[in-house]
């Protein structure tokens, strides 16, 4: 162990600090939520905080399971959320090799063209959408939050931006070697953006997650709710009922959170071997 | 960037490239054609109409355009959205690259704050945001409560006064976005080699030095990328706004999605609403060329 | 070469969404041969007492005609309909979210024109009264019938006033003594008690300042009379009579609060009628009084109503129809009369029904019988944006950032750049 000056100290300290204040700004208003949804209307806004309810209200979220029918939100959600992800990593790798990797003389202009529809507002695009989605009679089904979300240019462009940082020389010295485009893209490409993948699957898997808008406007049978939607629901109906809107907030947040605390180790694993990359 | 032996070949290998290109993005492309090319390019066309949803549509020319600037609540919804963006992408792109240089700095802990961090932006926005409209409250909000426990006498109304309000949305945004780049930034800072630190030790850097001349540096694709993105995301801010203030007090929350959102879904003018979705997308456009040469001329 | 493959590949595009488009079968009719009409509307769940009488005795009455519901939130009602409209959704029947949402629709052609198939029928339209007329016609054509109209009344606590030991509130008081009534009853009760309220949201609100001058006409009339209704609702809140509103809005404060006992009084529409009787354990008396008024205007209340439309590119008009008059017509009434809403179509026997199953005193439903009203105006195409605009206007007076005469001054300059716009 070397010695520490005291300038190393001050740093660690000031680190420290900064990192845990940051931290503790994030979570608190988790936990107040929390704590809220396990109190009656008049105690949620009681000062100061009582963190920990004197009873705990349970029937906030029994009210909500049964109003909502919360079950079946949740397998809605889950199944919308698993397809589109896998569609949208598997298009958008192809997609973003071809525009990385094969050079082909469309392919700015291509590109471009992506990026331009990056930048047009969702609520202009909603009314050509819906009259194509009506005109394949997809209105309320399921398949119309599918097709919508799951060929979104933004995984393209994210994609892309990482296969960019794998040096051509290593997609050269493999044709050379007489590997096809197909093979290239899948026993090195893919293998070696791991982490941008992992990636783009959180970023899709939280958007599908908690979308409202589309499910709003294309969805009408209770059946087929998501748990966004069913979210908006209870608060358009209960506006007043404090402590069951964030008891229905929790569980709109809780099984993505624990998605996303067994997805930490993929993470890991994600960004060691997107080190490799330089 | 392009290989200049690639661009020699001859001109069956570009066409086989073609061929394989194309394959590659066949299945993203047909969904991408479909569902948003052909959709964006319907709203580029109503820009120029006074489509209204039902009526027949009557080619209008620039006039949706000409309009926009006599329209005092477009002038106002654009004002916020510059403001909007102005404040918070610097605020969010330099908190998130600080927490992530500092995270890579070794921290005891650092993966459960990662996951405490990055929390506010994989929650559901309906919930961040319903959850955030009970801490703003004015008299029994935990925030002011707390403020005045502090002894701020008078602390500010937040969401119901004109002046904070914008602040109020822009404090939560930041909040809920930090987590997302700090992501992004780590898995960027564990792609710079090691031995350029090394290298830059032997010339005797300091940590100030390493991070101004290698880490920043290094970081540049990811800055561009993570830039652009919230660029992007905060011209184009709508569901908390929405579901928060839906623009209020008054129009002093009002940007130019919402704006948009108005005048389509409430006053059915899609003709109009299209044209300001098209000056928003100049706005983004001209952003994005900017930062593309800058990065280009850099990289050069 | 390279057009070629381009070619090529739009076409295949093509092929692929025409294929795709091909697949849009209408579901209109199931095996069984019946007609399923698409009905939209919001917070089904919170009104579905309401909704599923109507619509179980016209699917008796109709066996070949089934309904199927279109509910979304409250809040996000527009979106979805004008969605569902201009993306072209087969919906057959619609409500409009309120008469000022009407002339918007009327507008861009959504609304089906009743005239002609009310003539053809011979459908009685006297039972509607005036609404009809003011709020449902365009160039003397009809285009909605009115499902409820909602006269607005002042509801009141009786208990709270019983403690305070304060006469109740009268019909015909002017809104100067509805003031003084509510400090005297804030004073004189318990802490977090308010001696008036109205429901926390500028929709609300709004209706009141089109009081202030008799034959209001929002497009046209000088604003200044506003400031009345406006220095009102600031000494209330001032005086604690009255919360702050941006208070109750963050606090998505409703009529919630009246039933907990916390509002003396309340301006509201007389739907709240069935609300109040929905409630179990309310704990407390009620009453109603007629709509107080401004000192020099004549004693108008104000009166809204809630449109039902049928969609003007629905595939079948004439079950559309047959369901827009059951539910508009008498039977709907009575049965909407039966859950203690005042419908819009209104004659003896409906008004039988809803003095039978109401159970209110006779001074209560005098005050909801025979009110004179008033209203925004004559309906343009401007009319709500005019209308919303207003709303934000009047929310920052409201919430103290700005003055009522700021607010004349604005909302002038605001509407004359609509009028101009829209030229």
């Amino acid at each position: 162990m070397k010695k520490t000056s005291g300038k190393k100290i001050i740093f660690v300290v000031i680190k420290y600090a900064v990192v845990l204040l940051i931290t503790i700004s994030m979570v608190v208003p988790f936990i107040w939520m929390l704590s809220a949804s396990f109190k009656t209307n008049l105690e949620v806004f009681e000062f100061p905080i009582r963190w920990i309810p004197e009873t705990i209200h349970f029937e906030n979220y029994t009210n909500v399971w049964d109003v909502a029918n919360y079950p079946r939100m949740f397998l809605n959600t889950v199944k919308l959320t698993v397809i589109i992800t896998v569609l949208q990593i598997l298009t958008s790798t192809l997609a973003a090799y071809a525009f990385s990797k094969i050079y082909f003389p469309e392919r700015n202009v291509l590109f471009l063209t992506y990026l331009a529809t990056l930048m047009v507002p969702y609520q202009v695009v909603m009314i050509p959408q819906f009259s194509i989605i009506r005109q394949m009679g997809l209105t309320n089904t399921h398949l119309a939050l599918i097709m919508i979300q799951a060929f979104t240019p933004m995984g393209v462009f994210l994609i892309k931006q990482f296969f960019d940082g794998i040096p051509d020389e290593l997609i050269e010295a493999a044709r050379i070697d007489g590997l096809s485009e197909f093979g290239i893209y899948s026993k090195m490409m893919l293998p070696l953006s791991k982490s941008a993948i992992v990636s783009l699957a959180i970023l899709t898997i939280t958007a599908t997650w908690n979308d409202f808008l589309a499910p709003l406007i294309y969805i009408s049978d209770k059946n087929l709710y998501t748990i966004q939607l069913g979210l908006r629901n209870l608060c358009s109906e209960y506006t007043t009922e404090y402590g069951q809107i964030m008891a229905a907030s929790v569980m709109s947040v809780i099984p993505i959170f624990i998605l996303y605390c067994f997805c930490q180790r993929f993470f890991e694993e994600g960004m060691v071997s997107g080190a490799v990359k330089g | 960037m392009e290989k200049t032996t690639l661009q020699k070949r001859s001109a069956a290998i570009i066409r086989r490239n073609r061929k394989k290109a194309y394959l590659f993005l066949l299945p993203n492309f047909l969904g991408f054609f479909v569902f948003t090319l052909i959709p964006v390019i319907t709203a580029l066309v109503y820009s120029l109409t006074d489509y209204d949803g039902n009526n027949r549509m009557n080619f209008v020319g620039l006039k949706n355009f000409l309009q926009l600037f006599s329209d005092s609540s477009f002038v106002f919804s654009l004002q916020n959205t510059l403001i909007y963006t102005i404040v918070t992408v610097p605020l969010i792109i330099l908190l998130s690259l600080l927490v992530s240089v500092l995270m890579n700095n070794g921290v005891k802990g650092a993966p459960i704050y990662r996951a405490i961090m990055l929390f506010p932006h994989i929650a559901s926005i309906v919930a961040v945001t319903v959850v955030w409209q009970f801490l703003y409250n004015a008299k029994s909000g935990p925030i002011n409560q707390i403020l005045q426990t502090f002894g701020v006498d008078n602390p500010p109304a937040w969401l119901s006064n004109q002046k904070t309000a914008l602040i109020a949305v822009m404090i939560m945004i930041v909040w809920k976005g930090i987590g997302y780049y700090m992501i992004i930034y780590l898995a960027g800072l564990r792609g710079i080699p090691a031995d350029q630190y090394e290298a830059a030790t032997v010339d005797g850097a300091n940590a100030w030095e390493k991070l101004r001349y290698v880490t920043i540096p290094n970081l540049r694709p990811v800055t561009f990328y993570a830039t652009i993105m919230c660029i992007i995301n905060s011209f184009q801010v709508f569901t908390p706004i929405y579901v928060m203030t839906k623009g209020g007090p008054g129009r002093a929350t009002s940007v130019l999605v919402l704006k948009i959102y108005e005048d389509a879904f409430v006053n059915y003018k899609f003709g109009y609403a299209s044209a300001e979705a098209m000056i928003l997308f100049l706005l983004i456009l001209i952003v994005t060329l900017i930062q593309f040469y800058h990065n280009k001329k850099m990289e050069a | 070469m390279k057009k070629k493959l381009v070619s090529i590949l739009m076409a295949s595009l093509m092929a692929f969404s025409l294929a795709a488009c091909g697949g849009g079968d209408d579901k209109d009719k199931d095996s069984s041969g019946k007609t399923t009409l698409r009905l939209a509307l919001w917070d089904y769940d919170v009104d579905k007492d309401m909704y599923d009488p109507i619509i179980e005795a016209f699917e008796k009455e109709n066996q070949d005609i089934e309904i199927e519901i279109v509910s979304s939130p409250n809040a996000d009602y527009e979106t979805k309909l004008t969605t569902m409209l201009s993306g072209g959704d087969d919906i057959d029947v619609f409500f409009a979210k309120s008469n000022t949402a009407l002339p918007g629709l009327q507008a861009k052609g959504y609304c089906m024109n009743l005239s002609n198939l009310l003539e053809e029928n011979k459908f009685d339209t006297s039972s509607y009264g005036t609404v009809l007329e003011q709020q449902m016609t365009f160039d003397d054509n009809v285009y909605a019938l009115p499902f409820r109209t909602n006269d607005w009344v002042l509801f009141y606590n009786k208990n709270l006033f019983d403690k305070a030991g304060i006469a109740y509130p009268t019909d015909q008081m002017t809104w100067q003594d509805v003031g003084k009534l509510a400090k005297e009853v804030t004073e004189k009760s318990a802490d977090g008690v308010y001696g008036y309220s109205f429901q926390p949201k500028v929709g609300f609100i709004f209706p009141m300042l089109a009081g202030t001058m008799d034959g209001f006409d929002i497009t046209t009339s000088d604003l200044s009379c506003t400031t009345t209704a406006l220095d009102w609702i600031l000494d209330m809140q001032e005086s604690g009579a009255m919360e702050e509103y941006s208070e109750s809005v963050s606090m998505n404060k409703d009529q919630t609060y009246f039933y907990n006992g916390e509002w003396a009084m309340m301006w509201n529409g007389s739907w709240f009628v069935q609300s109040l009787n929905l409630q179990e354990n309310l704990g407390f008396e009620w009453g109603i009084v007629k709509s107080p008024y401004w000192e020099g205007t004549e004693k108008n209340g104000f009166v809204t109503s809630t449109p039902l439309c049928i969609n003007a590119s629905t595939k079948h008009a004439e079950e559309a129809y047959k369901f827009l008059t059951f539910s508009c017509g008498e039977e709907g009434a009575s049965l909407l009369a039966k859950s203690n809403l005042v419908p819009g179509y209104m004659n003896d026997t409906v008004l039988d029904s809803y003095k039978e199953n109401v159970g209110l005193d006779e001074s209560s439903l005098n005050a909801l019988m025979d009110n004179t009203t008033y209203s925004f105006g004559e309906p343009n195409n401007v009319f709500s944006e005019i209308i919303s605009a207003g709303q934000k206007e009047m929310e920052l007076v409201l919430t103290g950032n700005e003055t009522p005469e700021d607010f004349v001054k604005n909302f002038t300059e605001q509407r004359k750049e609509l009028i101009d716009n829209a030229e």
